[in-house]
């Protein structure tokens, strides 16, 4: 092998351990030894400038003594000058110019000839690579120039090295006020709806005659406090929720589940509600239905939201919940003979704090953005229809879950 | 004899102690109350209750760290739970540990009463 295709060849090395994108250590420990044994020297070493400029730290060693490496502190103004001033120089006896700081040293160490190349990054020179010679070696133009290339290449290696590790202390940092500010989001929730549930408690020990006789006008304003602060409970937990929905954060909770038993689970759950309106509530289900990787508690609070939703806006008449498998999603639609939402309000019917202007001051607004942050969390999508297209009056939601193949996972069956 | 049954509350929470003590006791059960979790161990080892209402969030050994430590003692760990959880920890999250029932919160007295009842008889203490 000629030296040019030495060279070329350790130049493609370092370049791709550069892409490996690797630990800085690593990628600075191949540079040193590639260069060593590309000019079949004794050694190379890579140090860096300390940030106040004035010493040099050993960062990466290769064919050179413990001993030697941690000689002691090397001094910028002793260490070269002209490299730090950005050009390499050789040095032909090392244990005797007094360009050398530990001459000493170099002699027990069997060093003679020493070449010394500036780390440019951006016209700044941020450190030194240095290659050591057993026997007096008058370095060539072409040795100069290519360690030159290499101190060059080291440079950006250590700045990607650096902003990689920039980054990532600055996820951990992210991620660590994320998981403070959940935290404190608990204890907010905590701490707003302990007095409210104490209140509410106090009220229903009242209502249920606990403290003697009252009369039912006292009763109807009792009850009618406890439906406030229901409301503002309501409200808090739905607020709170918000920041907690966002993407990546409902992982933790994915489970693989069955859509089936949600739905019926919930149905269940708010029967007795359309009962007392009078409104039917059916479900319609196919016979089986793949899995959804989803959180159960999340579904299960998008469901009771449209659910509950359908039977609070619908005088009378009915409720229908029908699953559907189609195109490797399933598809979940609540359809009502409700009141209905005007045509000009559909759009801004997931939006925050929205009330449709036909439905007075129930609800706090935040049910169905709340849904639609949990659904699309999930992968899925969810919209409106009005009038529903299958009864011509009231309201038709409809949201769709990718099933499991599709998220690349195996079903057992 | 009848035996009149022990309920031990355990919550941090002045108000509602007063209402859940006044419903169970309207009820002819004996109530001892505890106002955090180290204060609930301590009276569950003295007294045996027949069942313990507990809060789960609470100052100074909340109700994990209570139930962790109850479940580990042989004298206590039979002693059925009923747990008290607000709305939003709740949401058909299981409990870490082993609840004989659960009770969301706002708390209606009568539901407390209802599910005190139901727990005791599942236990064989009922009155």
């Amino acid at each position: 092998m000629s030296l040019t295709q030495r060279y070329y060849r350790s130049l493609y090395e370092i370049a791709a351990v550069i892409n490996s994108a690797g630990t800085p250590e690593n990628v600075l420990n191949t540079i040193v030894e590639t260069v060593a044994k590309a000019l079949d020297v004794k050694g190379c070493s890579l140090m860096l400038l300390t940030p106040d400029r004035k010493d040099l730290l050993q960062t990466a060693a290769y064919g050179l003594s413990d001993w030697y490496v941690h000689k002691g502190q090397l001094s910028a103004d002793k260490s070269i000058p002209q490299v730090l001033k950005g050009k390499p120089v050789a040095v032909l006896n090392a244990t005797e110019d007094e360009r050398v700081q530990y001459r000493e040293q170099a002699k027990r160490e069997g060093i003679t000839s020493m070449l010394s190349a500036p780390v440019l990054f951006r016209k700044d020179v941020v450190g030194l690579i240095r290659v050591y010679t057993a026997n007096q070696h008058d370095f060539t133009a072409d040795e100069i120039s290519f360690v030159q290339v290499v101190a060059n290449l080291g440079a950006i290696a250590l700045e990607n090295a650096r902003r990689l590790e920039q980054c990532f202390t600055e996820v951990d940092k992210l991620e660590e006020e994320r998981r403070q500010f959940v935290r404190f989001l608990s204890v907010v929730a905590h701490d707003l709806q302990s007095p409210l549930v104490a209140i509410q408690s106090l009220l229903s020990y009242m209502v249920d005659g606990y403290t003697g006789e009252i009369t039912e006008g006292q009763k109807d304003l009792m009850q009618r406090g406890i439906r406030r602060v229901d409301e503002l409970l309501t409200l808090i937990t739905d607020l709170l929720d918000i920041p907690r929905i966002g993407a990546g954060q409902l992982e933790r909770e994915k489970v693989e589940l069955s859509l089936h038993e949600l739905v019926k689970q919930v149905v269940e759950s708010l029967s007795s509600v359309a009962q007392k309106k009078g409104i039917v509530l059916k479900v319609e289900l196919p016979e089986s239905l793949p899995k959804v990787y989803a959180s159960k508690r999340r579904l299960q609070q998008v469901l009771n939201n449209l659910i509950s939703n359908a039977i609070n806006y619908t005088r009378e008449g009915m409720v229908l919940v029908r699953l559907k498998e189609y195109d490797n999603e399933i598809t979940i639609e609540t359809m009502d003979t409700g009141i209905g939402i005007l045509p000009a309000e559909l759009p801004r019917v997931f939006d925050e704090f929205f009330r449709g202007s036909n439905v007075g001051t129930k609800g706090t607004g935040l049910g169905l953005s709340i849904s639609k942050r949990i659904i699309e969390a999930h992968g899925g999508k969810i919209w409106v229809e009005s009038p529903c297209p299958e009864t011509g009056k009231g309201s038709k939601f409809t949201f769709t879950l990718p099933q499991i193949r599709k998220l690349g996972r195996v079903s057992e069956t | 004899m009848k035996h009149r049954p022990k309920i031990l509350l355990v919550d941090d929470d002045v108000d509602l102690v007063k209402v859940m003590s006044g419903a169970l006791e309207s009820k002819a059960y004996e109530v001892l109350v505890a106002y955090n979790g180290q204060e609930g161990l301590e009276k569950a080892r003295k007294e045996k209750p027949d069942l313990v209402v507990l809060d789960i969030l609470m100052p100074v050994a909340d109700g994990f760290t209570f139930a962790d430590q109850f479940s580990k003692d042989p004298a206590l760990a039979k002693i059925p739970v009923l747990a008290l959880t607000s709305f939003s920890e709740s949401l058909g999250q299981p409990f870490p540990f082993e609840v004989s029932e659960y009770i969301v919160k706002p708390i209606k007295p009568k539901d407390l009463v209802a599910k005190v009842e139901g727990s005791l008889k599942k236990a064989g203490t009922s009155q």
